[in-house]
């Protein structure tokens, strides 16, 4: 490739990347204002009786057919927009599934209306809050389950995201989407720079080959950004899933509150989860703006080594001005969701009294989820995912040593072929150099449906590093297939056909990337 | 019960969340309720603390009383324990509220 093309290449890419960082981090203006719960009144104060007894809450006791027709995925299966496919891994202990699974139809139970489907899945996410999709998958993150005490505590929890649900919050989500791809597009952009900076594609003798400039630099840099982005979904889950609105958590506090009630659970379980939540999002505050300030560094030298020098200072005073914006936004935030959740704490308080003046005194039982977490297949398979966090953990802190030995013990257990184990070996044979041992972690992996989009990424770029565009084309196919989305990948898959030097599946998919916005810019210069 | 119960250094009740509030016995029993504007000013240092029953013992007019924790805010309430996988800048700020039970040794080592 001549000189003078391959510059005229880096700056294509470089524009491309400017473009989709603009569109993507339009919103970051407006991010203050729309990040910050509205104060107002209480929800509770508002009406007399019980939650479950307000016309509010009657109007959705028959469900709507069209509404689960809406939510119905497309034909083809594969339509989901990037940020709205699940992010983690899943966990599969079907002791502890069926446990959590039981809490909730017993909650169910009091739901005097239609029900709808309820499913909970665990995953592997050390963050605290669950969360609930608009098809009536609960999440349940590792990290509540290693925080909580009592099944009571559990039972809030699952009953507050239940009730988002059952009163189609989700509905009104487009607040939410918003502030959640925030953080998503600047990790994706920063992964997606990477990738394509520390690459070029050379015409050899009969096909196209994307060379790596610099391989080390490359999987270091992809590796680092896998675990910040990582991190950032734990904030998407959490912490903006607690900017929905007042009103909102409200609802979702009360209506989880009668039946937890109604269910002979002791509602102080929601106090107590709340304390958590309270204390969980105090302690992220420094957690973010360590990774705020990893992001801008990764993404910064994903940006230099495009070596432009016209564009590097508008480079750099976007990356300043936005990322800047989005700490303070993100500050804010935090800071009245921290008071958030003692106001909560304090209006259920409140509505129990109120209400519930008899139940509110009722003891937590501790021992139910003592017994089903020292079962030994959940216990060995907690431990296991813990030894897998604390390999990555390792990793990040360049203790090899240690990352090893605890990655290895946590393959003596019976999640050993799950994702988020098989995650952490990869990483460790990754960071020794020794490929081959890599991906043969990657290839022991029995359930592909559990990945969550992390493992997929990783599996991608080994082979697009290698120059394998065949076993690229495989794993995204796969990733296509169990995450229900083609825009979280299509820009590997273009490249894994430029690679074959398929014309004809380069222009069609540069047609689909058309209409996703956060990746058409890139898409258009790929084609 | 008793075993469960200890003294309460440096716990205080912030804040009374209800009005009445139910002074208990040890054991958790009611013995009357009295309306929140007759109560000590907060925050009210906490004599002891019962975990299993979650009560914090006061002092009322001169009477060593139990409250529950329904009723109350206290200093310290239910905490996450935070795994030590905050970033390496954010570890120094943070070191103190970082638990280190259970996720292993690359945790200890921190």
């Amino acid at each position: 490739m001549r000189r003078t093309d391959l510059l005229r290449k880096r700056a294509a890419f470089a524009a491309a990347l400017l473009l989709t960082c603009l569109g993507g981090c339009s919103t970051l203006k407006g991010a203050p204002d729309a990040l910050i719960n509205l104060a107002g009144q209480s929800t509770q104060s508002g009406f007399q009786g019980k939650y479950l007894e307000q016309e509010e809450v009657r109007s959705y006791f028959r469900l709507d057919p069209q509404h689960n027709h809406n939510l119905r995925l497309s034909y083809d299966g594969r339509s989901l927009p990037a940020n709205e496919i699940r992010q983690q891994n899943v966990v599969l202990i079907p002791a502890l599934q069926n446990y959590l699974q039981g809490i909730v139809e017993r909650l169910a139970k009091g739901w005097p209306g239609e029900q709808p489907q309820l499913r909970v899945t665990v995953t592997d996410s050390y963050s605290f809050g669950p969360s609930a999709d608009p098809y009536g998958i609960l999440y349940v993150p590792l990290g509540m389950l290693e925080s909580v005490e009592s099944e009571d505590e559990i039972a809030a929890m699952l009953a507050h995201e239940m009730s988002h649900v059952l009163l189609r919050h989700h509905d009104r989500r487009q607040a939410f989407n918003e502030q959640r791809e925030l953080l998503t597009n600047i990790a994706t952009t920063a992964v997606i720079a990477t990738m394509v900076a520390d690459s070029r594609l050379d015409r050899g003798a009969s096909k196209w080959k994307v060379v790596s400039k610099n391989p080390q630099a490359t999987q270091k840099a992809v590796g680092e950004t896998v675990l910040y982005t990582s991190l950032a979904n734990t904030f998407s889950d959490n912490v903006w899933n607690t900017a929905w609105g007042r009103a909102q958590e409200d609802q979702a506090d009360l209506l989880g509150t009668d039946l937890l009630i109604k269910a002979r659970y002791a509602p102080r379980g929601a106090s107590h989860s709340l304390q958590r939540l309270s204390d969980f999002q105090g302690k992220q505050a420094p957690l973010l703006a360590g990774f705020i300030q990893a992001r801008r560094g990764a993404m910064q030298d994903s940006l230099q080594r495009l070596d432009l020098n016209g564009f590097t200072q508008e480079i750099n005073t976007f990356v300043n001005q936005g990322l800047m914006t989005t700490v303070s936004a993100v500050g804010q935030h935090l800071t009245r969701s921290h008071m958030s959740a003692q106001r909560r704490d304090d209006d259920l308080r409140q509505y129990l009294q109120r209400e519930y003046d008899a139940e509110r005194y009722h003891r937590v039982n501790k021992r139910n989820w003592l017994t089903v977490r020292n079962t030994p297949s959940v216990k060995a398979s907690l431990d296991a995912y813990k030894n897998a966090y604390g390999a990555n953990e390792a990793l990040a802190q360049k203790n090899l040593k240690d990352a090893r030995t605890l990655a290895e013990r946590a393959l003596k257990s019976p999640v050993a072929n799950q994702p988020g184990i098989r995650r952490s070996l990869f990483n460790v044979h990754m960071a020794t150099g020794d490929k081959r041992r890599a991906l043969a972690q990657l290839n022991a992996i029995k359930d592909w449906s559990l990945a969550g989009p992390e493992v997929y990424e990783q599996l991608v770029h080994y082979h697009l590093n290698n120059g394998d565009a065949v076993a690229a084309l495989a794993t995204i196919e796969r990733a296509e297939r169990h995450l229900g989305s083609q825009e979280q990948f299509i820009v590997e898959k273009m490249l894994a056909h430029k690679l074959k030097k398929d014309e004809s599946e380069l222009r069609m998919l540069g047609e689909k990337c058309k209409q996703m916005p956060n990746r058409k810019d890139v898409c258009k210069k790929i084609g | 019960m008793l075993s469960s119960t200890s003294y309460a250094a440096g716990l205080t009740v912030e804040q009374y969340t209800n009005d009445p509030i139910a002074l208990l016995d040890a054991e958790g029993r009611l013995l009357k309720k009295i309306a929140r504007s007759e109560l000590p000013a907060t925050p009210l240092a906490a004599q002891q603390w019962n975990d299993d029953l979650e009560l914090v013992q006061v002092e009322v007019a001169g009477q060593l009383v139990w409250l529950d924790g329904v009723d109350v805010r206290l200093s310290q309430g239910k905490t996450v324990p935070m795994p030590c996988a905050a970033l390496p800048k954010a570890r120094a700020d943070s070191a103190t509220n970082l638990s280190t039970i259970g996720y292993g040794a690359g945790c200890a080592k921190n």
